[in-house]
């Protein structure tokens, strides 16, 4: 039975690697803290002036574009990054997609669970305290990065979530000005995505390509 | 206890088993593309610790036996030999462990 188990294990193992390849870089760290940091600072914009036609007009437009934009063009901009950057050092791998049916009845649970959340809140008129609105949207961050840590195994992730956690609750503590509530989470939590990635692409960049090392033992 | 019918069965699911696969090497580079879609040469000889020469004579074999397909393609600027498990490959991967799995289990405790 061992046999078995060990060519499992192996194809395990194989996946884990190619996650772990995959984040090695930093680069998609530092695309999406880079996406959270442009949200905190656009937010920080309106806290500062809220009283400013101009830039509550503006942010009102530019949030939107950059949020949902960024969440199609995320995956490209690491894509490019990844082709000048890491495909000639470490080479190109592309996962596979097992669930390719399942995505769109991902994509609409998801909907409804967030429809039926905002109904619930208009119908109910319930207001949540800055405390739970803090604890609930660190939540959600937190769990997506707990995903990551235990799905792929990066025990980097497990750090960067407790971080967010810790963030979260310092930001539900009471005298903090509401309007600089939102601002410095998404800050804060794209700054500590971009520092993690940035860690990552210099020890990344540091290391010889292994393929320049290799002699003709394989070593 | 094992008796001789045991016995034969455990000796015919050995000699069916897919020589090509059962190499370690190209086991090596089948289990490593198993759960992607596709990679290139050199991922392929950073994961699997093979020289470039060992590889290419390798990912040839298995590709003559149609259980991977070779591109040489581009992803920017950047020119790239992308290998990736057909559905051939694939199936027969699949077969490969179930075959261990069928020996290991007929093998006394």
């Amino acid at each position: 039975m061992s046999i078995r188990s060990n060519l499992d294990q192996q194809i395990v193992e194989s996946r884990r690697r190619a996650y772990w390849r995959w984040y090695e870089d930093g680069l998609s760290e530092i695309t999406v803290g880079g996406l959270f940091l442009l949200v905190g600072l656009l937010l920080s914009l309106e806290a500062w002036r809220p009283n400013d036609v101009v830039v509550t007009r503006f942010v009102a437009l530019a949030l939107p574009i950059v949020i949902i934009g960024g969440a199609f063009l995320v995956g490209r901009i690491i894509q490019v990054f990844k082709e000048r950057i890491s495909y000639r050092r470490t080479g190109y791998l592309a996962f596979r997609d097992e669930r390719k049916g399942r995505r769109w009845v991902t994509a609409a649970v998801a909907g409804l669970i967030g429809a039926g959340i905002a109904a619930f809140l208009v119908l109910t008129n319930v207001q949540l305290s800055p405390l739970w609105y803090a604890l609930f949207r660190g939540s959600i961050v937190v769990g997506v990065m707990l995903l990551i840590a235990v799905k792929m195994g990066i025990r980097r992730f497990y750090a960067i979530s407790v971080l967010i956690g810790l963030l979260s609750v310092a930001t539900a503590l009471p005298g903090l000005p509401e309007a600089w509530n939102d601002a410095i989470f998404y800050g804060s939590t794209g700054l500590i995505l971009v520092l993690s990635g940035l860690w990552m692409f210099v020890k990344y960049m540091r290391r010889p390509p292994a393929a320049e090392n290799r002699t003709e033992n394989g070593d | 206890m094992v008796t001789e019918m045991d016995t034969q069965d455990i000796v015919r699911n050995v000699t069916g088993i897919d020589r090509l696969l059962h190499e370690p090497a190209r086991l090596l580079i089948a289990a490593t593309l198993y759960p992607l879609e596709e990679a290139d040469f050199l991922y392929l000889a950073n994961e699997t610790g093979l020289t470039k020469g060992n590889l290419s004579s390798h990912l040839s074999k298995l590709e003559q036996a149609g259980y991977v397909e070779i591109e040489k393609t581009y992803r920017g600027k950047i020119p790239l030999t992308v290998c990736r498990l057909t559905d051939a490959g694939r199936q027969a991967f699949d077969a490969y462990r179930e075959h261990l799995r069928n020996i290991a289990a007929g093998l006394p405790e």
